[in-house]
């Protein structure tokens, strides 16, 4: 009997039961969906249609920006409006009032693109208009992102021939267009934030299970008899935690179907939201891994659980979206598991990032996975074993 | 040590043994739980363990089973050496622990299908396996039935099932009648019994002195973590030195009765009474017939006789100068 598969079988025994237990729909669908269709609401309901006004501030004055400002003023984007604003300053003080959200291309951003370091492009956001706020960052990162491609080909072009990319090259800064058009669809809805917000919340304060559940087969000698057969510690363990990752996209999958179809949110890319759901799965099994290695009862492993839980959620803008956050909390958001995970999934659902553009949020999330989980790998067997 | 050896070292048991271990050794901090505690179980012996709470009966099994790492001693099951890591030596073992270690919210079926596809059955064997043991313990028209709503005695019988489903060479079987009814607890002893007689091999850890003596056919006996005394009841209750009692009633001259009884063959002594004859002999069943001879010589009458053998708690009484419990 090989370790794999017996891993297998208590994976599947243990998913069986957590999905027959009624605490499972509660937590795992009924309660994040319910959450994440309130939330919505008050975030500016749940219906489709983008009615926003984004300002643009050319700053900049460079060929590039300006045809930037230019073709999205004059872009028919539906309810989604983009006016043209003269200054940061003016972006600044209406974005409380009639603009839901500003860019800002930064004076001297062209410029910038020939040097070692680019300028960033500046969004302006309101707490209250989270879709707005999600509009402008999509459509800025499009925008510097493209810029950085120009970049690169030209400084890649000017290795061979010109020292420095001529504004030409610059001015042919392809524009984010389509990122607004597919903006329309109603891409950026709350409850698709919201959904997979409350889903990861629900996640992280249901990993005191794992320590439960082994605590509780202590106790009534499960462990001995699961030990006294050819099954090793490691793979008790490894068993547990698969089974940690499949309620977890289970549940995360749930969530997205029944907002896909009910309030008719778009996750984005099913490929990007599969891997990125996996991936913080991952993390959220490495991390109750380790929660079961240090608690030592049922009430430390609760408390410990929604401790990390509601710490994560909080930073990691579970409760209030990344993009309307200031830039420094949205930085301090991406130390978090589901700041990561939330900032993958807004960005797929913005249509501003294909697969790819989550890599480096992915890359996080396993990064919590392998760190937690090795070091739950390495302690868990020990806590359930021999002594 | 040495002592211990020649305790294990059975010269009888030709036939490699199931079940070895020596001088095994565990303390927990300060407190010694096992001190050295070493002993065999022969292919379709049932060996019990037989000692008082706290004696170090479930540490010994934990060493016996690898659950627990040892601080000292070997354990080779089925030939292979045993240790936490050695799943080949726990395959061949089934241990069925002292609570109901199962989950409440599966069927008893499921139970076993989980426990049995982790000692590597599948498919037709493994349901096949499921059915037999559900009929073995009796719980075949109850198998789809949560655990969590079974009686106490049933548990306990769908315990036993999920040790038996790989047909192990040795069943661990710990404490398993604690606080069970009388009428599971006889279902329980009569299980074991049936599987003691299909040649499965089984080591038993009790309290219960009856239960050592009616199912083993060698008992160890542990106190404070270290085994005071091992053989068959017989030869334990030999070790005792005070033999079995005859006291035959009857109506005559029952000195000179007395007398005649106490020169027979394998007498230890015997004493008049008021109306009856009190015989301390080796063994009760040979010497009755000479004892009823020895009244018809004496021209005694024989109104009654009744043999009784020391038991176990005799036995554990003159070892340690305290009582097993119950
Ligand atoms: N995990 C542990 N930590 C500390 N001491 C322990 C531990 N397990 C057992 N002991 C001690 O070791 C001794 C032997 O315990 P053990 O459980 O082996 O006895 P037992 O013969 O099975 O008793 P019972 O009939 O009550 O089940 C006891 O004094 C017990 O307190
Ligand atoms: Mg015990």
């Amino acid at each position: 009997m090989s370790q794999l598969r017996a891993a297998l079988v208590i994976a599947g025994t243990d998913l069986r039961r957590r999905l027959r237990n009624r605490s499972f729909l509660v937590q795992g669908v009924v309660g994040p969906i319910v959450l994440a269709t309130i939330i919505s609401l008050a975030f500016g309901g749940v219906h489709n249609d983008i009615e926003a006004t984004i300002g643009l501030v050319d700053a900049d004055g460079s060929p590039a920006s300006a045809g930037f400002v230019e073709a999205l003023v004059g872009a028919d984007t539906g309810d989604l409006r983009f006016v043209e604003v003269d200054s940061p300053e003016e972006a600044r003080r209406r974005v409380d009032r009639d603009l839901g959200a500003a860019v800002v291309v930064p004076e001297g951003f062209a410029a910038s693109l020939r040097g070692e370091r680019p300028l960033d492009v500046e969004v302006l956001s309101d707490p209250d208009a989270p879709i707005s706020a999600e509009v402008a960052r999509a459509v800025a990162t499009g925008f510097a992102d493209r810029a950085a491609a120009a970049r690169l080909a030209a400084l890649t072009a000017a290795e061979v021939g010109d020292r420095v990319p001529g504004d030409d090259v610059l001015a042919a800064i392809d524009l984010p267009l389509e990122v607004t058009t597919t903006g329309t669809g109603g891409d950026v809805s709350p409850a698709a934030y919201f959904g997979p917000s409350m889903g990861l919340l629900f996640l992280f304060l249901s990993m005191g299970n794992v320590a439960r559940d082994l605590l509780a087969e202590k106790r009534v000698q499960l462990l001995d008899r699961l030990r006294a057969g050819p099954v090793r510690d490691g793979t008790l363990v490894a068993g547990r935690g698969l089974s940690v990752v499949a309620v977890g996209v289970t549940s995360l999958c749930v969530i997205w179907a029944v907002t896909t179809v009910a309030l008719g949110a778009h996750w984005g890319p099913p490929l990007g939201v599969v891997a990125v759901i996996l991936a913080a799965s991952l993390a959220v099994a490495g991390i109750a891994g380790l929660v079961a290695a240090v608690a030592r009862t049922d009430q430390s492993a609760d408390v410990l659980a929604s401790m990390i839980g509601f710490a994560f959620a909080m930073v990691g803008g579970a409760f209030i979206p990344l993009g309307s956050m200031p830039e420094g909390l949205q930085r301090l958001a991406l130390l978090t598991p589901i700041g990561q995970a939330l900032r993958a999934l807004a960005d797929l659902s913005a249509g501003s990032g294909e697969v790819g553009a989550v890599v480096p949020q992915i890359a996080a999330l396993l990064a919590w996975a392998v760190v937690a989980g090795g070091a739950a790998a390495w302690a868990l067997p020990r806590r359930v074993g021999a002594g | 040590m040495p002592d211990a050896a020649t305790v294990t070292d059975r010269p009888e048991t030709s036939v490699e043994p199931v079940l070895q271990c020596r001088g095994l050794r565990k303390a927990y901090g300060e407190r010694v739980a096992v001190a050295d505690v070493g002993f065999a179980v022969a292919p379709g012996e049932t060996y019990g363990l037989l000692g008082p709470n706290g004696a170090g009966k479930t540490t010994t099994i934990s060493m016996v089973c690898g659950l627990l790492r040892r601080d000292a001693g070997e354990v080779t099951v089925a030939g292979r050496p045993m240790s936490p890591e050695a799943t080949d030596a726990k395959a061949a073992i089934g241990l069925v622990p002292q609570d109901v270690a199962l989950y409440e919210d599966l069927s008893a079926e499921e139970n076993l299908r989980f426990f049995g596809r982790l000692q590597g059955l599948s498919g037709r064997e493994l349901a096949a396996r499921v059915a037999e043991v559900l009929e073995v313990v009796g719980l075949a028209d109850r198998a789809g039935d949560r655990v969590g709503e079974y009686s106490g005695g049933m548990k306990r019988r769908a315990n036993i099932a999920a040790g038996l489903l790989h047909r192990p060479r040795l069943l661990v079987l710990d404490e398993p009648t604690v606080g069970v009814d009388p009428q599971s607890r006889n279902a329980i002893l009569e299980s074991v019994e049936a599987l003691a007689g299909e040649g499965m091999s089984v080591l038993y850890t009790t309290h219960y002195m009856e239960e050592a003596e009616r199912l083993c056919d060698r008992i160890g006996i542990i106190d404070e973590g270290r085994l005071i005394a091992e053989g068959t009841r017989r030869e334990l209750v030999a070790q005792l030195g005070v033999g079995d009692q005859v006291e035959v009633t009857g109506t005559g001259d029952l000195a000179a009765f007395a007398a005649a009884c106490a020169e027979l063959p394998g007498a230890l002594g015997a004493e008049a009474r008021d109306g009856s004859v009190v015989v301390r002999v080796e063994q009760g069943s040979t010497a009755l017939a000479p004892i009823v001879a020895a009244a018809e010589r004496t021209g005694v009458a024989v109104g009654g006789v009744e043999v009784t053998e020391p038991d176990l708690e005799d036995v554990f009484l003159a070892l340690t100068g305290k009582a097993l419990r119950d």
